[in-house]
């Protein structure tokens, strides 16, 4: 199965998706999937990187240890991100009234398979 | 070779009518041109039918005459004489002839009968006095003469009444009259029956009568014959001339027609060829227009796309400049946020530095202490202390919170952040509600205006790493134009979270325990944001 595959299954499955990629944390992109013309995570990796990192730092300083799941919910959407192995993280982007429970459920049940895909 | 055209017509028509009169003006002709003989023939023929006809004896004698034969001519003249004794051109003519003979006695005496009936001819007189000239000179012709003279004259006179009334009865018969000639030659008969010219005039006459009276017939009968023939001849030539009117009129109607419709089959080929001019001049000129529409769409097309590349030229280099400007706006904001979190970095290391030194400083101290107390009272109690400890913070103003166990005593707040104290109350009841193991709330620049933190922790260092942390994902979400930051929740692999939440004041940073809900801690968020806008 590819990536896009995965992205798509999970973009189908949750409710008020924006759209989904599979990022590495030097901010490229490896691939991702769009529902709305203006989520194009391949120009906001970088910047998905950055809050992973930050994320990561402030994780380790608060004695958390390692980074599992980073959440923001801005004025427009809410974003979920989930690591994939060590160098690599999955995120959603979810409308204001979309589904979260199910955006986090679905992104937890596609890591084994992008962690399979990515090995 | 004058004569010869009018001889053959003459002829001709003696050929078509030999009892015709015209044998004499052939005759004449004939005597004109010299061909003697053959007006002789022509008279003598004629007069065969027509043996009355004095013109025709005159033109005889005459051709006689010329030929020589004076006894033939004198002849014929006195034929004449005798029909007619008025007849001034036979008596003249045998004068000629008897002068010629040297007969002067009887050309005198012809002479004188001229004279008789024309005293005023002055060649007549000539000629006698030559023929009386000539007798003198004969030998014995004086007296002669004379005597001829003289018998001449008193026989003139004495034959004056007779020839004075045989001379009115020939103008009768000139004039046409011969019932008065008759009643003339009848009295001159009854005066003298012995007068051989009146009887022989008379039975002239009676037999000319007769002669005229079937002339005159058979003229009228010629005459209706010639008169219907010529009504024939124009009937028919009226005929002919309408048919060849007819025909004419037929030819010219047709060729009328013809010329018509020739002259409408040239106007309509000229009508046709100008329709086609017009056309084919349409047509051209539609092509011309098309060229030139096509030419002006080309060019408009042109100047279009020449605008377009123009507009796009322009925009490409306006959105190249824009691009230019917003990479090197970006880059330098870049540069100024790597400087910045360098900064931040720098100063958070530095500050967890210290924390992990004093950290240590107090875990040993701690341990130690805990150690001793552990001697002391022989337990293992696990505390919140413990729990707090992993984030290997301190803070040397410890205070002890009797709920929730020993609490570092907050920093304080920086000049000009100032704590809300029903907001820290809110927290603080959130914090308990929820299950929040520590929280913090910060200013943007780090300063902190609330702490519940285990003592130990070095809550400055702490909101400054929360306000570095919250500051650059805000920035992060910025850039990706989602709208600002509200939360940021951070969950580590052992289950336990890390919330950042923007405040009207600042930033609040709790900690939670690693089986919380997280709907409900979403919910309470909620709640603690409205009661925070107020």
């Amino acid at each position: 199965m590819d990536f896009k595959a995965i992205l798509n299954e999970i973009v189908a499955s949750v409710d008020g998706s924006i759209g989904a990629g599979l990022v590495g944390l030097d901010g490229i992109v490896i691939d991702q999937v769009s529902v709305k013309a203006d989520f194009d995570i391949t120009v906001a990796g970088a910047e998905y990187a950055t809050i992973i990192k930050n994320a990561k730092k402030a994780s380790e300083s608060f004695g958390l240890g390692k980074t599992n799941e980073v959440l923001i919910s801005t004025d427009m959407a809410t974003m979920i991100m989930m690591t994939v192995g060590t160098e690599y993280f999955v995120a959603i982007a979810l409308a204001l009234d979309g589904n979260l429970g199910r955006g986090r459920l679905e992104l937890k049940k596609a890591i084994p398979k992008f962690e399979k895909a990515l090995s | 070779m004058a004569f010869e055209a009018e001889i053959k017509e003459l002829q001709k028509k003696v050929a078509q009518n030999p009892a015709s009169l015209v044998f004499a003006p052939l005759a004449d002709t004939l005597r004109k041109a010299g061909r003697l003989d053959e007006a002789v023939e022509a008279c003598l023929a004629g007069l065969e039918q027509n043996p009355s006809y004095m013109t025709a004896r005159v033109i005889l004698g005459r051709t006689y005459a010329e030929k020589g034969m004076l006894e033939e001519a004198i002849a014929e003249f006195k034929k004449i004489t005798l029909a007619d004794a008025g007849n001034i051109m036979a008596h003249s003519m045998l004068g000629q002839m008897y002068t010629r003979r040297s007969q002067f006695g009887e050309a005198i005496e012809e002479y004188q009968r001229v004279l008789a009936l024309n005293p005023d001819d002055a060649g007549t007189q000539a000629a006698l006095e030559e023929a009386l000239s000539k007798a003198r000179e004969l030998p014995g012709g004086g007296p002669a003469a004379e005597a001829s003279a003289k018998k001449a004259e008193p026989a003139r006179r004495g034959d004056e009444d007779k020839l004075a009334t045989i001379t009115v009865a020939e103008i009768y018969i000139k004039k046409g009259a011969l019932d008065e000639a008759v009643e003339v030659f009848r009295e001159i008969l009854q005066a003298d029956p012995g007068n051989k010219i009146a009887k022989a005039k008379l039975e002239e006459i009676v037999a000319l009568k007769e002669k005229k009276g079937q002339e005159e017939s058979a003229a009228e009968q010629r005459r209706k014959a010639e008169e219907d023939a010529r009504a024939r001849q124009a009937a028919e030539e009226k005929r002919k001339a309408e048919e060849a009117a007819k025909k004419a009129a037929e030819d010219d109607a047709a060729r009328k027609a013809e010329e018509a419709a020739r002259k409408m089959a040239a106007a309509a080929e000229e009508k046709r060829k100008a329709e086609e001019a017009e056309k084919a001049a349409a047509e051209a000129e539609e092509k011309r227009k098309a060229e030139e529409a096509e030419e002006k769409r080309k060019a408009e097309e042109a100047e279009r796309a020449a605008a377009e590349a123009e507009g796009k030229r322009k925009a490409e280099a306006a959105l190249k400049a824009a691009a230019e400007a917003e990479e090197k706006r970006k880059a330098e904001e870049a540069m100024r946020r790597a400087a910045e979190e360098a900064e931040q970095k720098r100063r958070a290391e530095e500050a967890m530095k210290r924390a992990a030194e004093e950290a240590e400083q107090k875990r040993k101290a701690e341990e130690a202490e805990r150690k001793r107390k552990d001697d002391e009272d022989g337990g293992e109690k696990i505390t919140a202390e413990d729990i707090f400890s992993v984030m290997k913070m301190s803070s040397p103003d410890e205070v002890i919170d009797e709920d929730n166990g020993p609490k570092s005593k907050p920093p304080a707040p920086a000049k000009g952040a100032v704590a809300d104290e029903a907001l820290v109350s809110q927290i603080r009841s959130f914090a308990k509600a929820n299950g929040i193991l520590a929280s913090l709330l910060v200013a943007r620049d780090g300063s902190v205006m609330d702490a519940q933190i285990p003592s130990g922790v070095d809550g400055k260092a702490l909101g400054q790493l929360t306000a570095a942390i919250f500051g650059n994902t805000e920035k992060a979400v910025s850039r990706m134009r989602y709208g600002s930051l509200n939360q940021l929740i951070i969950t580590g692999e052992d289950g336990r979270q890390i919330l950042f939440v923007q405040l009207k004041q600042g930033v609040l940073a709790a900690l939670t325990d690693k089986n919380v809900n997280l709907g409900l801690l979403r919910i309470a968020l909620h709640d603690l944001l409205r009661k925070a806008q107020g």
